[in-house]
């Protein structure tokens, strides 16, 4: 028998509210299905399971906040003896209930933002507080990447074009495996370095906030699956439904907002990563190339990291890892 | 990819975009966005949003985009000159 907790979407979640069951005690279950919807200040999330087995007992009601850990439900393997006692009666002592959430009204609306804004400022203090950030910062030269992209979406359908964001999101990852305590966690006065590179991507929501979505294996995936999924993952994240599977365990925040037309941005680490990238708006630059003063597309790739965890010599050599693989799109 | 099955009117190309930006940007009012608005400054749309755009249009009006002429999809009259040029739209301004 195992219990399924209420998922913690990172350092910033304190607690979720059980919006609805999707499955019922006696249903079986598969890995990656929902088995609840969860609100958070991150919007009302699905919520899948890690294993396959058959659900036994819910613990707790919908309309119910609890903090994050609390178990939810308990789950037997297949062939397990559903448990003796009977179902705990909902809404037990030492959780809170709160109204569950019915459409969204204008006012839960505000409540959200203001929640979320809430959680940002929590998690962005602590992060001043806790981590001794240092910056770095390189410019480099896009053009390469630039044509690769509009090469490549030349002959692409529209769904299976590439992102530039893409590109930078997987040169971020590839340069993992030069300065592996990059991809760390900074916990108990050390630096725990994390075997798979997920990335973290920064994406800000329409009408204010931000959510970290999670890339995973990124070194492992193409660039056409990759830009799949900063699209899917976006919009739902704009305007639609996201899983927490999509919300948790990043290792690495990439920030770009290139878009907006700045050129560089400085990020500030999301505990208890110890890095975090940014990339500043493609534009045209003065850049000497061989000898001779050329105007090129140009991008400035920064890092803040934590210097508890990693010093700036090779913090540099990672960032100068980024900026190889940035040069060389095909290879990425 | 196939075709449309007939000649879009400019209320069809508007219906079209319309939706498409619905999806993307569920609470603009976009019957208030005038037809020489440029939709990315308006609707505040980066550009991961625009390549949605272009997909869902693409999908919506079952015709191919290709990435190059997103630029002249700026704007609701752009859009429907765009499709106009390539023979998929009945003649008349949006």
């Amino acid at each position: 028998m195992k219990n399924f907790l209420m998922p913690t979407l990172g350092a910033d979640m304190e607690a979720g509210t059980l919006v609805a069951w999707r499955k019922q005690p006696g249903e079986p279950i598969h890995r990656g299905e929902t088995i609840a919807e969860v609100d958070t200040d991150k919007g009302v999330i699905d919520v899948e399971v890690f294993q396959d087995g058959v659900v036994d007992r819910l613990l707790v009601g919908p309309g119910t906040k609890v903090p994050v850990g609390t178990p939810l439900a308990t789950i037997r393997e297949h062939g397990e003896l559903a448990a003796a006692e009977p179902p705990a009666a909902v809404g037990a002592a030492g959780v809170q209930t709160a109204a569950a959430p019915v459409g969204e009204p204008a006012t839960a609306q505000a409540d959200r933002q203001a929640r979320m804004r809430r959680a940002i400022a929590a998690a962005m203090s602590r992060s001043k507080r806790e981590i001794p950030h240092f910056y770095l910062a390189t410019t480099v030269d896009a053009a390469a990447a630039v044509t690769f992209v509009a090469g490549q979406n030349d002959t692409l359908p529209p769904a299976e074009r590439l992102l530039l964001g893409a590109v930078f999101v997987k040169s971020a990852a590839r340069a993992v495996q030069q300065v592996p305590e990059i991809n760390g966690c900074w916990q108990d006065d050390a630096v725990e370095l994390l075997p798979t590179v997920n990335i973290g991507l920064a994406v800000s929501l329409r009408g204010g906030g931000l959510v970290i979505l999670t890339l995973r294996d990124v070194a492992g995936q193409s660039l056409v699956t990759l830009s799949q999924q900063i699209r899917d993952l976006t919009a739902r994240a704009r305007s639609g439904r996201l899983k927490a599977s999509e919300l948790a365990d990043s290792t690495l925040t990439v920030t770009s907002l290139g878009d907006r037309g700045v050129e560089a941005v400085w990020g500030v680490i999301y505990p208890p990563q110890v890095a975090i990238v940014g990339f500043g708006s493609v534009t045209q630059r003065p850049l000497a190339v061989d000898g001779r003063c050329v105007v090129q597309q140009a991008v400035t790739a920064t890092l803040a990291a934590d210097h508890r965890a990693l010093d700036g010599h090779r913090a540099g050599l990672y960032l100068q890892a980024v900026a190889e693989f940035l040069q060389q799109p095909e290879e990425c | 990819m196939p075709g449309p099955h007939r000649p879009l009117s400019a209320e069809d190309v508007r219906t079209a975009v319309v939706r498409t930006l619905h999806e993307i940007a569920p609470e603009a009012d976009l019957a208030e966005v005038a037809d020489t608005a440029n939709l990315r400054r308006e609707l505040d749309l980066d550009s991961v949003d625009v390549q949605n755009f272009v997909i869902g249009l693409a999908k919506e009006l079952q015709v191919d985009i290709a990435e190059r002429d997103a630029a002249r999809l700026a704007t609701l009259a752009g859009c429907h000159d765009y499709l106009r040029e390539r023979g998929l739209t009945v003649d008349g301004k949006p």
